[in-house]
């Protein structure tokens, strides 16, 4: 689906740990405004994918293209001024940091020739981040540190927002609450790479879907289109919906 | 003067030295929250900053003092900033350990360049006449000067504070402390703000510095004299809180002046007891989080070179001809008359013998004992006071030195090896130096002097040689007292080696290499890590009190320096020279060092300085050692250009936080 | 009365407000295969460190052959019997094959050194450590490359490797952590082939998140949710329990 609203281009990314190859030859495609979703087992490189884009692993191959220019061997504080934000694994939210200064430091990252919204405009945002302004990140629910992720993601008004299991441990309410989100920021007009275990929340949210299986990529298609081949879900996920 | 105001001077007296003490821990700590980096040299910052003060103020004359005031500190800032980006910088993501011997390569460096500068000898530094002049306040007479340091501590102190609390850059500082890897992935170049926050801290010891230095004198000696009361706040008040180092520096400072006063007795202890209390009671200190310490991994990348360097058979030979040449050296000495090198020679096997003993925790326990001197120094008073007091035997001396030490590195080890890592290496820090603090205090170890002129005889109950009486003519030369100590000596260390490698190949050092592998691994097929990493410390502790016994036996004297910090320095510097975790390597170390020290002082009066380049030099490029110069060769030419420089380096970060 | 190899009651972990692992009653069999799984966060890891020794409850006890076992640090409850592997392969790399598990070996018969064969023998002298060794390496598939460092070894074989040092340790019983995690469907039917081969006569407790694997081979499964047990049964009976599809699926529609 490589067009004129190509976004970020990821062309045979071959990148790992040590001599470790968790990427063997990826290949993925997001379009401008869109939602896409990598799901996959455990361990077959959906976040190695992400940190390699960002640059916080260096790829041993391939390209990543980003707004047409190559950033393959850029450093993640470089990749992250191009405009890609990343809400990591596990939110890493900085524990002794207020909500507000978490979001603030969002702020002075990424793209610096731009206007940014403020830090209030956007905790604003986020009914449950409101009345917390000045707790500890530490103080926060998983929920609550999740949006606040986001949150200082969201701030650096990024081309590209980047989600890393955004879902994971979070209770079924709030998971529904981040799906939301996820949807709301779509419809604003961010475009969208999502990593998602949980399969129902990554084929409700996207547009497009990548399933990953040992580094590589091994089906592709719209949402609607894979959530409705059972045996593509069976093989490379484990679930069927229809079991 | 009323007891009231006594008092009350005593305590102004203490927040005075107090304030001096929070702006030196204040910078200490934040590098240390910020970076992982325990900066031994930051006491010779501090004392930059008093001498370059020294050089302004001097030629300027009146208003000098207030130019020097604040062009001084950035100077140390600015030399702090380069610090960071030469050296520091290139360590970043190995074990937090590698800093500490970095720095203390740092130490000697800057000690000698003052020194070859600014001469050996204390000078004093006048105050301005504005301020030297008493105010009475509160009913009684005090400096103006001593106010004013006050105050100008709190403002600073203060102004840190908000630095640190409300200002972007101290956001930035704290996140960075938090988790590095994910402000980089925000988009800041957090690298840029390492350099500023050690030139900050840099500064403010400057700050520390010019206040004391102005407050005594300036000398040389005045970065190492507070660089260890500084290490006791931090860890204190916890490693890497602001707070836990006002709070520490004034309550030491204080404590420290009360105790002079009123129980000069405990002058000196009194700190590093409350420092072993602290660490054993609430290892994170009094205002500590578990944010910082909570990132330290088991030291991954602190090994030593293991096998592979050169074939076993091979290093046996080298072992035997090395032997060899030793047993021959005082032949040719007595015929060429240059008595000297046996001289040399034995100081050597020595320090080989107590950088072997380090290598056993250092190496092969992965544990950092920063204090290793304790056993030295106590070995060497054991085996004095033994000599001295019940037999003049020296093998009854040597077992009570070894006997004793076991039973010291015992109980210290039962304290604080189940603290891990910079832990541990503190309070081992705290002991060496509640001994040597201690040694002053007391008439049976001779106080400041130590003791001295003590005969030794090498047998046991009336059956034996007496060195002095000993002499044997053979043919154009004779067998002395001096030789039968030499080559009792060359014995010992041999005998040593032999006994060390051989604890290495039993089962006990069969555990001590998984452990060194993976700790966690080695707990759960069933070792108790904690019982085999003590039991280590023990054998460590008696072999450096071996090492000590024997130069106080060789020499008849022992002196509170035997206790000093720098010796622990000394061995742990010895002990990567060489390659740790080799037995062997250590002993080569202490060779190449002992007889480089020798050699240059004689040549070149900043022989410090060429040891302090060298060692610096092989933390950052040759971390494995003497001992792993073939091999790194080898690879070198192998493999020139196999990975990029870029890539290794991301990597390492990548594994960090993985 | 069935015969229980290990037991928890109450067993709950709590970190600052947090309730990993809420009062959690297991009861293995000995012999019996069991599966513990969940999505994450549901407490698993928790309750594997919990079992491990690696944490200390906060409530509750873990009862291992009828002792309490739940103030013992991680050694004493390995040197009882209660062994594990690592998820990630953690064998001693610097190290030769036959030295990683002689090292377990050791461990396993390490009571009986006098001081003197503890400190001063050679460590490859005692012939009952060598020969527990050998028969280890034999079943394991590991014979004739004892002399092979570790750390060059392919990724399947240092796996084969990991569970040649769990076997050496002489367990009773086996807590296996994800040991496919990370794997192709094949190498994870090569490490499950091995864990029944290697295995087989012990006593296992597979902590997994992979559902379709749990249900291959398990005699029992519990579901953990949220810190507690949602579910305990056989593979049949825990997968028609409608409270399992919707947590663990995270609320497909049938």
């Amino acid at each position: 689906m490589s067009g004129d609203d190509t976004l970020l281009s990821v062309r045979d990314l071959v990148s790992g740990y040590g001599s470790t190859r968790v990427l063997q030859g990826v290949n993925l495609d997001v379009e401008r405004g869109s939602v896409v979703t990598l799901i996959g087992r455990n361990g077959v490189g959906k976040t190695t994918t992400l940190r390699s884009i960002l640059g916080s692993v260096t790829p041993t191959s391939g390209s990543v293209t980003f707004e047409g220019e190559d950033i393959t061997m850029l450093s993640p504080e470089k990749t992250a001024r191009e405009g890609i934000a990343l809400v990591p694994e596990e939110r890493r939210v900085f524990p002794g940091l207020s909500v507000r200064e978490n979001v603030e430091i969002g702020r002075i990252g990424g793209r610096q020739d731009i206007d940014k919204p403020t830090v209030d405009e956007v905790i604003d945002e986020f009914e449950n981040l409101v009345r917390h302004r000045n707790s500890k990140g530490a103080n926060l629910s998983g929920g609550e540190q999740q949006m606040l992720a986001v949150a200082r993601a969201l701030v650096s008004a990024p081309d590209l927002l980047m989600l890393d299991e955004p879902t994971e441990g979070l209770a079924p309410s709030i998971v529904k609450q981040v799906q939301r989100k996820i949807k709301q920021l779509n419809d604003e007009g961010v475009t969208i790479l999502l990593v998602e275990q949980n399969v129902q929340v990554a084929l409700d949210a996207a547009d497009y879907v990548y399933i990953l299986d040992k580094g590589q990529v091994v089906h592709e298609g719209p949402a609607d289109e894979v959530a409705a081949d059972d045996e593509i879900l069976d093989r490379y996920l484990g679930v069927s919906a229809a079991e | 003067m009323s007891v009231a105001s006594a008092v009350a001077e005593q305590v102004l007296n203490g927040l005075v030295v107090g304030m001096v003490y929070v702006l030196l821990a204040a910078g200490l700590s934040i590098i240390f929250g910020v970076m992982d980096v325990i900066n031994f040299a930051h006491g010779e910052l501090f004392a930059l900053g008093a001498y370059f003060a020294f050089a302004i103020a001097g030629p300027l004359g009146g208003a000098g003092f207030w130019v020097a005031l604040v062009v001084a500190p950035l100077l140390v800032g600015v030399v702090g900033m380069g610090i960071e980006r030469l050296t520091v910088k290139r360590l970043y993501g190995r074990d937090p350990l590698y800093h500490i011997l970095l720095t203390f390569g740092l130490v000697l460096i800057i000690n000698d360049l003052i020194t070859s500068v600014w001469g050996k000898s204390a000078q004093p530094f006048p105050i301005p006449a504005v301020l030297d002049q008493p105010v009475a306040l509160f009913g009684f007479n005090y400096s103006l000067y001593n106010y004013g340091i006050i105050i100008f501590g709190s403002i600073l102190a203060l102004g840190t504070w908000l630095l640190l609390n409300r200002t972007r850059f101290g956001m930035i500082i704290r996140a960075g402390s938090e988790d590095r890897e994910m402000v980089r992935n925000l988009g800041i170049n957090i690298d840029r703000y390492y350099t500023l926050t050690f030139g900050l801290g840099a500064a403010l010891a400057g700050v520390a510095g010019i206040v004391l230095g102005a407050y005594q004198n300036v000398s040389p000696t005045m970065g190492s004299s507070v660089i260890i009361p500084a290490f006791v706040i931090v860890v204190l008040g916890g490693l890497g809180s602001f707070r836990g180092a006002v709070v520490g520096g004034l309550f030491v400072g204080v404590v420290q002046t009360l105790a002079r006063t009123y129980t000069p007795f405990l002058e000196g202890l009194i700190v590093f007891l409350l420092m072993i209390v602290v660490l054993v009671v609430r290892p994170k200190g009094l205002f500590g989080t578990n944010i910082g310490a909570g990132e330290h991994h088991d030291g991954a990348l602190l090994h030593g070179a293991g096998g592979g360097v050169l074939s076993s058979a091979t290093r046996a030979k080298l072992g035997y001809a090395a032997v060899g040449v030793l047993v021959l050296v005082p032949f040719f000495a007595e015929l060429t008359g240059v008595t000297y090198s046996v001289t040399l020679l034995e100081d050597i096997l020595i320090w080989a013998l107590f950088a072997l003993s380090l290598d056993l925790v250092l190496g092969y326990a992965g544990l950092v004992s920063l204090g290793h001197t304790l056993f030295y120094g106590v070995g060497a008073y054991a085996s004095v006071l033994t000599l001295m007091h019940f037999s003049p035997s020296v093998f009854v001396a040597l077992a009570v030195a070894v006997v004793v030490c076991a039973v010291i590195a015992w109980s210290v080890g039962y304290l604080s090896i189940r603290v891990s890592g910079v832990f541990f290496a503190m309070i081992t820090l705290a002991f060496a130096e509640l001994f040597y603090n201690a040694v002053f205090k007391f008439d049976f170890t001779g106080g400041s002097d130590g003791l001295f002129g003590v005969d030794v005889f090498y047998g046991l109950a009336g059956l034996g040689i007496d060195p002095r009486e000993f002499e044997i003519p053979l043919g154009i030369m004779t067998i002395d007292g001096g030789m039968v100590q030499y080559y009792f000596l060359l014995a010992v260390v041999v005998g040593s080696y032999l006994l060390a490698r051989r604890l290495i190949r039993a089962p006990f050092g069969s555990v001590l290499q998984a452990i060194r592998e993976s700790e966690e691994r080695a707990s759960f097929i069933g070792y108790d890590v904690t019982a085999y990493k003590r039991r280590a410390f023990v054998v460590s502790g008696g072999l450096a009190g071996l090492a000590g016994g024997l130069f106080a036996a060789n020499n008849g004297y022992v002196a509170p320096s035997f206790l000093h910090w720098i010796n622990s320095g000394e061995v742990i510097v010895m002990t990567v020279l060489g390659g740790m975790g080799t037995l062997y390597g250590p002993m080569i170390g202490a060779g190449v060092f002992v007889a480089a020290e020798d050699i240059l002082s004689s040549y070149i009066e900043q022989w410090q300085l060429v040891i302090g380049v060298l060692f610096v030099l092989f933390v950052i490029f040759v971390p494995r050692g003497l001992v792993s110069l073939p091999q790194t060769i080898t690879e070198h030419s192998m493999f020139e250009s196999a990975v990029g420089d870029r890539t290794s380096v991301k990597d390492a970060e990548v594994e960090r936080h993985d | 009365m069935t015969d229980t190899i290990l037991e928890t009651q109450n067993l709950t972990k709590e970190f600052g407000k947090l309730v990993a692992v809420d009062d959690v009653n297991l009861d293995i069999e000995r012999g019996e295969f069991r599966s513990l799984i969940g999505p994450n966060g549901a407490g698993k890891t928790t309750t594997f460190n919990l079992l491990t020794g690696a944490l200390r409850p906060t409530r509750g006890t873990v009862t291992f052959n009828g002792e309490d076992v739940s103030a013992l640090p991680p050694h004493q409850r390995v040197r009882r019997g209660l062994g594990r592997s690592f998820q990630i392969t953690n064998v001693f790399s610097g190290l030769t094959v036959r030295e990683n598990v002689r090292l377990a070996a050791q461990a396993a018969r390490h009571e009986g050194f006098t001081p003197v064969e503890e400190f001063l023998d050679n460590k490859d002298s005692f012939d009952d450590v060598n020969e527990h060794t050998d028969r280890v390496l034999e079943r394991s598939g590991l014979l004739g490359r004892g002399d092979e460092p570790a750390d060059v070894m392919a990724y399947g074989d240092k796996r084969r490797l990991e569970i040649a040092i769990v076997l050496a340790t002489d367990p009773e019983m086996v807590l296996l952590d994800e040991p496919t995690a990370g794997m192709s469907a094949e190498e994870t039917r090569s490490t499950m082939d091995l864990i029944d081969e290697v295995l087989s006569d012990r006593t296992l407790l597979l902590i997994e998140h992979d559902i379709d694997l749990v249900m291959r081979v398990s005699d029992r499964i519990t579901v953990l949710h949220r810190g507690e047990i949602l579910s305990e049964g056989t593979p049949e009976e825990v997968s028609e329990d409608p409270e399992v599809r919707e947590a663990y699926f995270g609320g497909v529609e049938a």
